[in-house]
């Protein structure tokens, strides 16, 4: 389900996804800071299971409380959880059922995003966005798999059509048209300027001194006369496009016209850097001929019009920046399966990092929690009662999916449970509601978790709940007292 | 009344209220500090006005932190914090034995009628005599002979035990006495600032180590420039590569374009000439070590002043890695790392002023990169490299750290530590239950107050582990009284007597004694 949340500043956000509801909302107690401090670390280490993370922590917690009523000392709880957690960082390896090994093939890589990107709520078409990105993922993968950068994926957003009119290319796309005449340019040239496009000017504060009116009018042609060579020089050097990132003065820009030389200006600096990551080139500092390693090659770079917007397309040799040119109906939307497409290139990176993978849907969750309760009958009471309660606080995942989907949690947990007791490990909620069955099988509908993020949650939410129950006191500052501020005589003047 | 007549808006107490509000506000201090106590103790939870959460242990910081209005509670809670100046680490502890002094008195003072003077008289009496039971008790440890680093490590595990989860604490109490080991010069004073601490946030804490080496918070601003250089030439400078306006006003004057052109190129050649002058040193000592060793060595220079874009691209073309603006305090440690000298200007550069490291390298987290020299040759200065989820985590981390090597600071000045885990304050129990025989006359009644605040200790932290207090306590105190030659602390897993410094918890000499 989603959540409409409307910001501070009026701006209105539509999502399901947890670290971008947290962020808007303002939380004033602190122990809520802490878990949000949890999906806030968990979304920029992994980019996903923020909604996971937060879930069960609250839950262990949750359970921890109840033990608390009931009499337990927290540093029992404590220690029973720890063993608890220890169980599982010794069974979580065993339940790998699946590593991907070829990130060149579309039908692996869908396996791998589908997972992550069906829970962004897109909408009936999450099927042709999945396979978009596949696409996009397969042909933008370098050789050599470490180098795959999550920055290389740009994503463009232009408002119109709907989402099965998007499409990605290699290269960058740039909302932006060029400066200037030339629109269009084949197998160019291309130089990128970290400068002006314009006259150097000295640091010092410069003053011009005129003897006679001969070089009052023979200044404006003196610089005129530069502006042209310095453009020569360029042209000579074989160069068709310019790309700047800063001024672009008047005279410079009638000599590139003149001299069918394609400019476009650039103001962010990091749209820069990739552009010479993509090109292959290093960026001038200064306005002088550029020498052959700072003249990078293109197929076309032209002007476009995409909805009533001029954008600016590069084809480049190279295969190491891919756009998706997103199309939507609304903002919102596209704001939505932008954060959904990232969150699928994170996933295709964290499979990069670590390709081992545990059934999802809810299944490893009960897994490690028959595992636990196993586990628990070997120890003491007190131990004993305190892993059954964390063992318990995994049941949460399974339950929510199940309710989320409308279907009692209750009748699916317990049938779900009997068919792992069964043997059948690998069952899991199933969302399809045109079937009857409630559960199916994980890994005939390849649904994956990757093990290293998984695990990296459960770390972090014992770490919190650790943290949150040893604290006994919460003490909050108040600002202190000081004398009143005088009040201002309204009839006073300000001036002195 | 007199003071009212003095000033009528003055406010004031009078003998028996004073009293009370006095020994109610220890009562208050004593309640709220004693959950903190020892390794099993709890954490609490400090926010402040802006919303920036700190979850903290250590006594010190929470005195501080917490806006006590009475005043009495705050002159003790000073008094405690004082501690944590000069050693580091035992304000909890202080504050508990000074509370219960206090409060235990109420019961002599008020309901019996002592005068407050001769408790008082007593207290001192009773110092003495600890004071040679300390004298006593002490375990000798001499570091410049030999560096014991199973000793430091004990001291250092104690200290930080109570701050931190076990295993975390474990760990770091090794990694800071290695930190120590490399710092240590037994001619010189141990200056703390050699180690650096540097956090970044990310991964889980049981990351946190120790680099032997250095690790900056930023890197090269170039694009072009090396991430990864091995067998590296460092180059520490403080010097300004970049354009510096003059201090008179001063301005150009020109007459047409090309004088223009000719002043802007005039500008930059004072500056392009020091970066030509780093550039040559460069490359003299790479040909020079091609030929000594056959490895290719690469170069970094670290400046302490900035560096402009245009000297950046000059160095980056000559594949020369360059971080500018790096702390003063960091141009010390690379020096006392990797070797070299930091150089003043770039006219007097030799060979010796060059240092060397065998890896240096760039990672990038977030937005935000640093850099990291490792593999270095005889290091003289570290950094204590920490990892955490969050925030608060660094923080307390960062508190820990600071009192686990002040710590082993004050082991090694000291020369001497005690057993820990409640043991002197035990003995310290029974030594003055004895001595209150011998003494005559109602001092008798300070020796109890001070027995009792001192049994305090050991008493809170069995409380704090869930065990039963009276219990173990008594345990503890027969087998001492049986056997008063080794001295016997609790145990906080099982609750039975221990001798602590075999088990390894040794707190310093120096805290006890300043109690």
């Amino acid at each position: 389900m989603n959540k409409l949340i409307v910001t501070h500043l009026n701006k209105k956000i539509v999502s399901s996804d947890c670290i971008t509801i947290l962020r808007d909302l303002e939380i004033n107690h602190p122990v809520v800071n802490i878990l949000k401090k949890l999906s806030e670390t968990m979304n920029y280490e992994y980019g996903d299971f923020t909604n996971y993370v937060f879930t069960i922590t609250t839950e262990m917690l949750d359970k921890a409380g109840f033990l608390i009523k009931e009499g337990f000392n927290i540093n029992d709880i404590l220690k029973g959880f720890m063993l608890g957690y220890k169980e599982i960082e010794k069974i979580l390896p065993k339940l790998v059922v699946w590593k991907c090994t070829d990130f060149y093939s579309d039908k692996e890589v869908q396996n791998i995003l589908m997972p992550v990107m069906i829970t962004k709520n897109v909408l009936h078409t999450y099927d042709f966005i999945v396979q978009l990105l596949a696409k996009c993922i397969c042909t933008m993968m370098p050789a050599n798999l470490e180098e795959f950068d999550v920055d290389n994926i740009r994503v463009s957003k232009i408002n119109g059509g709907s989402l099965i009119d998007s499409d990605y290319l290699v290269g960058m796309v740039i909302t932006k048209e060029s400066n200037g005449i030339v629109k269009k340019k084949e197998d160019a040239n291309v130089i990128v300027l970290n400068c002006g496009l314009e006259a150097a000017t000295t640091e010092t504060k410069g003053t011009v001194l005129l003897h006679n009116a001969k070089e009052l009018m023979d200044f404006t042609k003196g610089e005129e006369e530069q502006m042209k060579e310095i453009i020569e020089n360029i042209k000579n050097a074989k160069v068709d496009v310019i790309i700047v990132n800063g001024a672009i003065s008047d005279i410079a820009q009638h000599f590139c016209d003149a001299y069918n030389i394609m400019t476009l200006k650039i103001t962010s600096k990091f749209e820069t850097l990739r552009i010479c990551k993509l090109l292959n080139i290093t960026s001038l500092i200064k306005l002088d001929t550029p020498t052959p390693e700072e003249i990078g090659k293109v197929n076309s770079i032209y002007v476009s019009e995409i909805a009533s917007k001029k954008v600016t397309i590069i084809n480049a040799k190279s295969k190491k920046i891919g756009t998706i040119i997103l199309r939507g109906a609304t903002y919102n939307f596209l704001d939505e399966v932008e954060r959904c497409i990232h969150d699928g290139i994170n996933a295709v990176k964290n499979a990069i990092k670590n390709n081992a993978y545990v059934c999802g849907g809810g299944c490893v969750e009960i897994q490690i929690s028959e595992h636990l309760k196993q586990y628990s009958k070997q120890l003491n009471s007190i131990d004993s009662y305190c892993v059954k309660a964390f063992a318990d606080s995994f049941h949460v995942i399974t339950k929510i999916l199940a309710t989320n989907c409308g279907y009692n949690s209750t009748n699916v947990l317990n049938e779900l449970i009997n068919k792992h007791n069964k043997g059948m490990t690998d069952f899991c909620v199933n969302i399809n509601k045109e079937e009857q069955e409630h559960t199916t099988s994980a890994k005939e509908r390849h649904i994956y978790d990757n093990l290293q993020c998984k695990k990296y949650a459960i770390d972090l939410a014992i770490d919190a709940v650790q943290t949150i129950l040893k604290i006994d006191q919460i003490i909050l500052a108040k600002p202190a007292g000081g004398p009143k501020q005088r009040e201002k005589n309204p009839d006073y003047d300000d001036v002195f | 009344m007199s003071v009212h007549m003095l000033n009528k808006k003055a406010d004031s107490l009078r003998s028996t209220n004073v009293l009370l509000t006095n020994i109610n506000a220890s009562k208050g201090m004593y309640e709220i500090i004693k959950t903190n106590l020892g390794p099993k103790g709890s954490y609490k939870m400090l926010v402040s006005g802006a919303g920036a959460i700190k979850i903290t242990k250590d006594g010190n910081v929470l005195l501080n932190e917490m806006m006590i209005q009475h005043p009495t509670a705050s002159m003790l809670s000073r008094i405690c914090s004082s501690i944590d100046e000069m050693l580091g680490d035992g304000s909890s502890s202080n504050l508990i034995v000074a509370t219960s002094l206090i409060y235990l008195s109420e019961k002599y003072i008020l309901y019996e009628g002592i005068h407050p003077r001769i408790i008082t008289q007593g207290f001192d009496s009773a110092k003495t005599i600890l004071f040679d039971l300390l004298e006593t008790m002490k375990i000798p440890v001499n570091i410049e002979n030999y560096f014991d680093k199973e000793f430091l490590f004990n001291v250092c595990k104690t200290c930080i035990r109570t701050k931190l989860p076990y295993t975390l604490a474990d760990k770091l109490a090794n990694e800071l006495v290695e930190s120590i080991r490399i710092i240590y010069d037994p001619t010189k004073q141990l200056d703390l600032h050699m180690i650096e601490i540097m956090d970044i946030k990310r991964h889980m804490s049981i990351d946190t180590k120790l680099v032997s080496g250095m690790v900056l918070d930023h890197g090269c601003r170039h694009p072009n420039m090396p991430s990864k250089l091995q067998n590296c030439l460092i180059l520490v400078l403080n010097v300004s590569l970049e354009y510096e306006k003059s201090e008179v006003f001063s301005s150009f004057v020109y007459s047409n374009a090309e004088d223009r052109n000719k002043l802007v190129q005039s500008e930059r050649k004072f500056t392009d000439d020091k970066v030509k002058k780093i550039i040559e040193l460069k490359k003299l000592m790479v040909e020079k070590k091609l030929k000594e060793t056959g490895k290719e060595y690469s170069f970094a220079v670290f400046n302490q002043k900035g560096i402009d874009p245009i000297s950046l691209d000059l160095l980056a073309k000559e594949n020369i890695m360059a971080l500018r603006r790096i702390k003063r305090r960091n141009l010390e440690r690379i020096t006392l790392c990797c070797g070299g000298n930091p150089c003043n200007n770039v006219y007097d550069l030799t060979e010796e002023d060059v240092g060397y490291a065998g890896l240096v390298y760039e990672i990038n987290i977030n937005d935000e990169k640093y850099t990291f020299i490792e593999e270095v040759i005889n290091p003289k200065s570290c950094t204590m490299f920490i990892q955490a989820p969050n925030d608060y985590t660094i923080k307390q981390i960062k508190d820990a750290i600071r009192d686990g090597l002040r710590s082993i600071k004050n082991t090694i000045e000291d020369k001497c530590v005690i057993s820990g885990a409640g043991s002197f304050e035990i003995a310290a129990y029974c030594k003055l239950k004895e001595e209150e025989k011998k003494i005559k006359g109602k001092q008798k009644f300070s020796f109890d107050i001070y027995a009792n605040s001192m049994l305090n200790i050991p008493k809170i932290l069995l409380e704090n582990s869930g065990l039963d207090t009276h219990q173990s306590l008594f345990k503890v105190i027969d087998k001492y009284n049986a056997n008063p030659v080794e001295p016997l602390g609790v145990d906080l897993d099982t609750g039975e007597p221990i001798v602590a410094h075999v088990k390894g918890r040794q707190p310093c000499n120096c805290q006890k004694k300043k109690k």
